[in-house]
């Protein structure tokens, strides 16, 4: 286990921030953190960091409790890129290596792998914000850490900004490092991310994989000139549990078994030709929403 | 907690106010007794024409072994003020860059981030300390009668007393920096407790309506000012306190003590 939590909970005066939250996160795993804005992510954070007192409850990282001398083996940005702003990069890198007490010989390698070496001497109050979210990302790898908390990494980025960050973090994941990402991105989330957890109002909702819960259904959307036809027939298929229609457009949900392939050649043998067919990946945008829809019922 | 003094000096050398203040401060620190030299010289060509009055400044021994310590200690602790400035800025820095926190993310307990800046604290206390010794010796050395370095030791408590004072002033700057947080409005808030609620709060509640002066010296900037009294009057032949009060001392003592408990408790029990 890299991260575990016990009912930890937050109270600031009468209001609660974070409601007895269980979290299990295991080794190896890319671990999503969603929710809306105020849901309580970085409250949970701040708490896992040590900023926050818990008012409640108790966590341990690997298993080992939660001392600072753990936190220097953990990479760790929360909310925005914060550095002392009339230094260089170098010089900040260097008072996170003496905190850290970690050697400073990798400040080179993490500012190229952020891919801001050139500017290395230059202040951080010169840089833009995509820069300082690298030099926070190249921060948070100084220590070579066993796992990487990233809040809101892509937050207030251009569109060039957002896919360099997601770049260089799809590069950490696939070096077998595990990350902690809570993200408004939900793609984001659900390329990189094996497990998810989702945050509402203060309270943990769900947690799950990613893998199991996007595999239990198969949505294709169909369309054919023969409305009528295309209907009945996709009433006699195998593997089809659900109709609905959607104008001129039919979605049609099914089984494992059911694949745009199976279906189109169901479809010919009954004498119907479609002129539209799609097969929807149920994105984790939707699985999010019915999760909250779900909790608001 | 040599390694979190490195770590505090890093975070500061760079910064170009704390270079502009260490310069001011030094340029004090060296300047004053050659000024207090021409003052006395000064103070004495003006009086030439009052010749039945019978004071000669210039002949007194205000860098002698015995007045030394004391006149040097008192002189100096006014000019605290510059390293006040240099806690009060570095630390209400850290909230406004929110440095703190990341410190602690990275891997700062909350205490060790409260020592940092104590060692900050002690080390410019033991750095002034020593400068003011080495100054009193030269001077001494240059100025007195007769140097001699066994007599030199003579009331040198007030070295001690000086660095008391500078812990316990700096001290108070970080525990008002801690509290609220915004530079301006803690050098704002440090001026008007020093010089208009403390005095009106000594001069009417405690001495007048309440009557008790005991109370009055033992308000936090009284009782630590209080260490060094005055010691020029002793010049006119008036009577003149050359020791530390043990009381003044008990009282500070317990101010320091207050100062220590609630920076540690504002760091440690606050959210970052």
């Amino acid at each position: 286990m890299i991260l575990e939590t016990n009912n930890l909970t937050k109270r600031f005066g009468r209001l609660t921030a974070v409601n007895k939250v269980n979290l299990r996160i295991p080794e190896g795993s890319i671990f999503g953190m969603l929710g809306p804005n105020g849901s309580g992510k970085t409250t949970t954070l701040g708490m896992l960091l040590g900023v926050i007192n818990p008012t409640e409850g108790e966590f341990s990282w690997f298993g080992q409790g939660n001392s600072p001398e753990i936190r220097k083996n953990i990479g760790a940005i929360l909310e925005q890129p914060i550095f002392y702003p009339y230094m260089s990069a170098v010089r900040n890198l260097d008072i996170v290596c003496k905190i850290k007490q970690a050697a400073t010989s990798r400040i080179e390698t993490v500012l190229k792998q952020v891919n801001l070496f050139d500017r290395k001497d230059d202040k951080f109050e010169t840089y833009s914000l995509g820069m300082k979210q690298r030099l926070a990302i190249a921060s948070a790898l100084l220590c070579d850490p066993k796992v990487l908390v990233l809040d809101e990494p892509t937050n207030g980025l251009d569109p060039q900004g957002i896919a360099e960050i997601r770049q260089i973090i799809s590069n950490i994941a696939a070096s077998g490092k595990s990350i902690i990402l809570a993200s408004h991105l939900l793609d984001e989330v659900q390329k990189v991310c094996t497990d998810f957890c989702v945050l509402q109002n203060s309270n943990l909702i769900y947690q799950g994989s990613v893998a199991e819960d996007f595999a239990e259904n198969t949505s294709i959307e169909i369309a054919s000139v023969n409305h009528s036809a295309l209907k009945t027939a996709l009433t006699k298929i195998s593997g089809v549990k659900d109709v609905i229609e959607q104008g001129q457009i039919i979605l049609v949900k099914g089984d494992d078994e059911l694949d745009s392939l199976s279906l189109n050649q169901q479809l010919i043998e009954r004498g119907v030709v479609v002129s539209h067919l799609k097969t929807i990946e149920k994105s984790l945008e939707q699985r999010f929403l019915e999760i909250l829809e779900g909790q608001n019922d | 907690m040599i390694r979190l003094l490195q770590i505090e000096l890093a975070k500061l050398w760079p910064a170009k106010y704390f270079r502009i203040l260490v310069v001011l401060w030094l340029t004090a620190f060296i300047s004053i007794p050659f000024g207090g030299v021409r003052l006395l010289e000064w103070m004495t060509n003006g009086m030439a024409f009052a010749e039945n009055i019978m004071l000669d400044p210039n002949a007194w021994p205000i860098f002698d072994h015995g007045d030394l310590w004391q006149n040097l200690s008192y002189v100096y602790k006014m000019f605290t003020v510059f390293l006040s400035f240099v806690v009060i800025i570095s630390v209400t820095n850290e909230f406004d860059y929110k440095t703190i926190r990341q410190n602690v993310i990275d891997g700062f307990s909350k205490k060790e981030f409260w020592l940092s800046k104590i060692s900050l604290i002690l080390f410019f206390s033991i750095l002034a300390t020593a400068m003011l010794f080495v100054l009193g010796v030269i001077l001494n050395w240059t100025y007195s009668v007769s140097f001699d370095a066994t007599l030199l030791a003579t009331n040198s408590e007030f070295l001690f007393a000086y660095f008391f004072q500078l812990v316990y002033f700096l001290m108070f700057c970080f525990v008002l920096s801690l509290w609220i947080k915004r530079a301006g409005v803690v050098i704002a808030t440090m001026v008007f407790w020093v010089y208009i609620i403390e005095p009106i709060l000594s001069a009417l509640v405690v001495d007048r309506w309440l009557d008790m002066p005991v109370l009055a010296q033992s308000l936090p900037m009284e009782a630590g000012w209080n260490l060094i009294q005055f010691p020029f009057t002793k010049y006119l032949l008036m009577q003149t306190q050359d020791f530390i009060g043990a009381q003044d001392i008990l009282v500070a003592s317990g101010w320091m003590a207050f100062f220590f408990l609630v920076s540690y408790l504002l760091i440690t029990k606050r959210d970052l």
